[in-house]
């Protein structure tokens, strides 16, 4: 075995968030966002390292390191180490380096803020909290990185911590989480009780003898897992209302950590749904109805960082709907471009919104295309890159995805996926063309320009967005392929592949009407951008607006109840029932205590009854005997 | 010797007891209290006796003079106690002495 | 027997009533004085005459000295006492209503239990009871009882020199 440097993924992101939590009140901010990015970026070197490492093992070969021996029982042990493989490393590139570009770009977004400290902190958390996700050799690794992301995204949505809305947003992020992570630790006991084990190198050879009943199971629970922590549909409605954190926080959490984990899982637990064509079958359902139930919902959102949560929703369920028809290299692909162009929305947009002294309703901008020139040309590459405008990279990935869902013969799937591509295309130009074209549709006064710090990653993901899918181009270039591929064939699984053909044209042609009809309806002079302007501040009304009202029906439903219940409980249970057993005890206690007091009251006479007491009771058990 | 008369010596025995057991309960000077324990003593030694007699076995006997003996050392040191009682806290009455309650 | 058992016992519980019901020391002392001698004639009639003597010299002359004396030392300027009632409720009711359950269920055992056979007047071993049998018996099967008795006293010596000895505190 040859060293690797591994363990350095994780613990450097580590070492800087203990180092910043604990001197945050006595750094400058520049010395935290300077100890915050080069702690990230020291990560990425590592992982760039060990992807050379990787290239230079044979194929299906993987960089191990085992830390420490974590539990030791009667024929089971859980040996705790990490696995750089290629699925692993592949995500790693993108956490690491993404996220160190994210950094970069909060260094600058963040410095006015007095909470800088605690938010490199909790942001170099949520970097090691994705890595030991990413790099853990089995499941229960991966269930503690999978918590701790949770914890850091609850820490990070509500970093403004005095806004009632941000706490609220963090709340729900993290409750709806720990349903998913209900469901992941009773697939682990499922898991454990079928393979005994939860080491990816001892599950994953067993799949085969196990029965698919079992197997069916464990899928469907960790799908529950990956649907609350992607924000697939139903446990999505954390996601809209996260944007309450810092535009950096949504940014490295919809393009790096956090939502992409349960792509991750699907990925990574490939063999055992490659093995359950029922637990299979529903990720890809879930993917595709999310991929849609996303993009329709974003058509209709004000808010531009909800438009871009929607969508990301939406991107998230192409991941899901690729991993669901096993067309894992193309999932991981499109993951990789989602997060160039992606973060390079989010950090567009905290640009206009820094600009914008913080105004995030889309029908109150316009114009700020000879306002904002950088913003404007690497917002609109990062348009073309989402909306699958070839040559972008969102073009490739997502052709490829749809490609692969018809070769496997999901036809009604892959229609899904091109409605979904025409409505991708819509939202998103009128998003473009409500923010940055036409004239100001109000007066924004003098705006805040951005500096080189949020302009060079900025700068950077644009150009990552329009030239990453060139990487895979069918027929010509195939690195995501000659990289992954050997993993997922370790254990026998081809990843199914389509060329270009006529799907290609039909998808295009489907984005080029979506891309049509959203410029004609909401380019300078469009119906549809009067008609929005004049409602300006008042929030989306309609079912589609407001994502079906599915976070009504689960805050006044299930909220409801609960509320009611512990209402119930609390005027009724607690104080007369559980008070009354509790005071009757203490009571009971109380009176037998005085009864007690006068036998023990240190009077030698009434010792001596007792005693005399005594020998009666024994006499008479004498006679009686 | 017969059985009756055996249980004629017992039931005086045991007469002798619970009256001693009565002052003991009832009495409140120490004084009395441990002349009550003797009175107990003494009727234990009639059961010892009595047995000793009836079933023609010294042991009895025996028993009875080595209670007689304890009983010496009983009240030589339950007597020092009530020197110390009456010197340290000036009391007639074990009523007032509590102190073992904890 | 019959006759010694019925006047001695009288006396022997005439005694013990009188200490109980004595309003002095002193006259508790005499009472149980009584008690003793009743019960030494009890023990003559049971054949321990060796017994017998032991009750009058230790208990009559030893023992109830001693009471006599710590009488005279501590109450003889003092007043009686249990001149109010008790601080204990319930006591004296409780303590008769216990004595007399005793003597009911004490007697209630004497009548049912079973005793065996007797042994007869002509059985006897020869000086049953009498001094010479006496100490044969205590120095030979006893002598370990016999033996340890003498750490009990020597044990009462040493405590009682302790609590009541004269000290400079």
């Amino acid at each position: 075995m040859e060293t690797t440097a591994l363990v350095w993924i994780i613990l450097f992101p580590l070492l800087g968030a203990v180092g910043l939590a604990l001197g945050r009140n006595r750094l400058s901010p520049r010395a935290i966002g300077l100890i915050g990015c080069s702690t990230v970026g020291a990560a990425f070197l590592v992982v760039l390292s060990s992807v050379i490492q990787l290239r230079s093992l044979g194929p299906g070969e993987a960089l191990v390191q085992t830390l420490f021996t974590w539990a030791k029982g009667q024929g089971f042990g859980l040996e705790f180490g990490l696995l750089g493989d290629a699925i692993s490393l592949w995500w790693l590139l993108v956490v690491t380096g993404v996220g160190f570009l994210i950094h970069i770009y909060a260094a600058e977004y963040m410095a006015s803020d007095p909470g800088v400290g605690r938010f490199f902190a909790e942001f170099n958390y949520f970097v090691f909290a994705m890595s030991l996700l990413v790099l853990a050799d089995n499941f229960v690794g991966l269930l503690i990185g999978w918590a701790s992301v949770g914890l850091a995204s609850y820490l990070l949505i509500g970093f403004w911590n005095t806004k009632p809305e941000a706490a609220a947003a963090a709340k729900k992020a993290f409750l709806l989480n720990a349903i998913g992570e209900v469901g992941i630790i009773l697939g682990l006991a499922v898991m454990f009780s079928e393979f005994r084990s939860w080491s990816y190198a001892e599950v994953f050879p067993q799949v085969s003898q196990a029965s698919p009943g079992i197997l069916t199971a464990i899928g469907l629970l960790l799908l529950v897992g990956a649907v609350a922590k992607s924000a697939q549909l139903p446990l999505f409605t954390w996601l809209p209302d996260a944007m309450q954190g810092p535009t950096p926080v949504s940014a490295l959490m919809h393009a790096a950590t956090m939502v992409t984990a349960g792509v991750y899982l699907m990925a990574r637990a490939f063999p055992i749904y490659q093995a359950s064509p029922a637990a299979l079958t529903a990720v890809a359902w879930v993917g595709a109805l999310t991929a849609l139930f996303g993009a329709i919902v974003a058509t209709r959102q004000f808010d531009i960082k909800r438009v871009l949560a929607y969508s990301t929703m939406s991107q998230l369920g192409y991941m899901m709907l690729g991993a669901g028809v096993g067309a894992y290299t193309q999932s991981l692909f499109h993951f990789f471009t989602h997060a160039f162009f992606k973060a390079l929305l989010f950090l567009g947009a905290g640009m206009v919104a820094h600009y914008l002294h913080g105004e995030q309703d889309i029908r109150k901008m316009g114009g700020l295309a000879k306002k904002q020139p950088f913003a404007y040309w690497t917002f609109l590459i990062g348009v073309l890159a989402i909306a699958g405008a070839p040559p972008f990279a969102g073009f490739f990935s997502k052709d490829e995805i749809l490609g692969a869902v018809l070769v496997q013969g999901h036809v009604f799937l892959w229609l899904i996926g091109v409605a979904v591509a025409g409505l991708t295309a819509y939202y998103m130009v009128r998003l473009f063309a409500l923010v940055f074209a036409g004239d100001p549709s109000h007066e924004h006064g003098e705006g805040h320009e951005s500096g080189a710090a949020m302009k060079v990653p900025v700068g950077l993901l644009a150009v990552l967005s329009a030239v990453s899918g060139l990487i895979a181009v069918p027929g010509v270039t195939s690195v995501p392929g000659n990289f992954l591929e050997p993993a997922f064939e370790l254990y026998g699984h081809h990843v199914p592949h389509a060329g270009f053909g006529w799907p290609v044209a039909v998808v295009l042609l489907v984005a080029a009407l979506g891309a049509y009809a959203a410029v004609k309806a909401f380019g300078p002079g469009g119906a549809g951008r009067a008609a929005a302007i004049v409602t300006a501040g008042a929030p989306p009304k309609g079912a589609l607006a407001n994502g079906l009202y599915i976070d009504d029906i689960y805050q006044k439903g299930i909220g409801g109840l609960f509320v009611g219940l512990s209402l119930a409980v609390g005027n009724g249970l607690d104080p007369y029932v559980i008070d009354g057993v509790v005071n009757g005890i203490g009571g009971l206690v109380k009176r037998v205590g005085q009864g007690v007091r006068q036998v023990h009251g240190g009077y030698l006479r009434r010792y001596a009854l007792t005693v005399f007491a005594g020998v009666a009771i024994f006499l008479i058990y004498f006679i009686l005997v | 010797m017969t059985v009756e008369i055996l249980q004629g010596y017992l039931i005086l025995s045991g007469i002798l007891f619970a009256i001693g057991a009565a002052g003991l309960l009832l009495r409140r000077s120490p004084l009395v209290m441990l002349m009550c324990v003797e009175i107990m003593l003494n009727a234990a030694n009639l059961a010892f006796i009595a047995f000793a007699r009836y079933w023609g076995d010294m042991t009895g006997q025996i028993f009875t003079f080595l209670v007689v003996t304890v009983a010496a050392a009983e009240v030589a040191i339950g007597l020092a106690i009530i020197v110390l009682l009456f010197r340290h806290r000036d009391a007639a009455d074990v009523d007032d002495v509590n102190a073992l309650r904890g | 027997m019959i006759a010694v058992l019925w006047i001695a016992g009288a006396l022997a519980v005439a005694g013990a009533l009188g200490v109980v019901i004595a309003k002095t020391p002193v006259h508790s002392v005499i009472s149980l004085v009584v008690n003793i001698l009743a019960l030494a004639a009890l023990y003559l009639s049971l054949h321990a005459e060796f017994m017998a003597l032991i009750q009058v010299i230790i208990y009559a002359g030893a023992i109830m000295i001693l009471f006599l004396f710590v009488i005279a030392l501590l109450t003889a300027r003092k007043d009686p006492v249990e001149r109010s009632e008790g601080k204990l409720e319930g006591q004296r009711e409780l303590g008769i209503v216990a004595a007399v359950t005793g003597a009911i269920l004490m007697t209630a055992v004497a009548l049912s239990a079973g005793f065996g056979r007797p042994v007869a007047q002509e059985a006897l071993p020869s000086g049953f009871g009498s001094p010479a049998a006496f100490g044969r018996e205590l120095l030979t099967t006893h002598i370990l009882s016999f033996e340890l008795t003498a750490f009990v006293l020597m044990a009462a010596v040493i405590g009682v020199v302790v609590l009541v000895g004269q000290r400079k505190l």
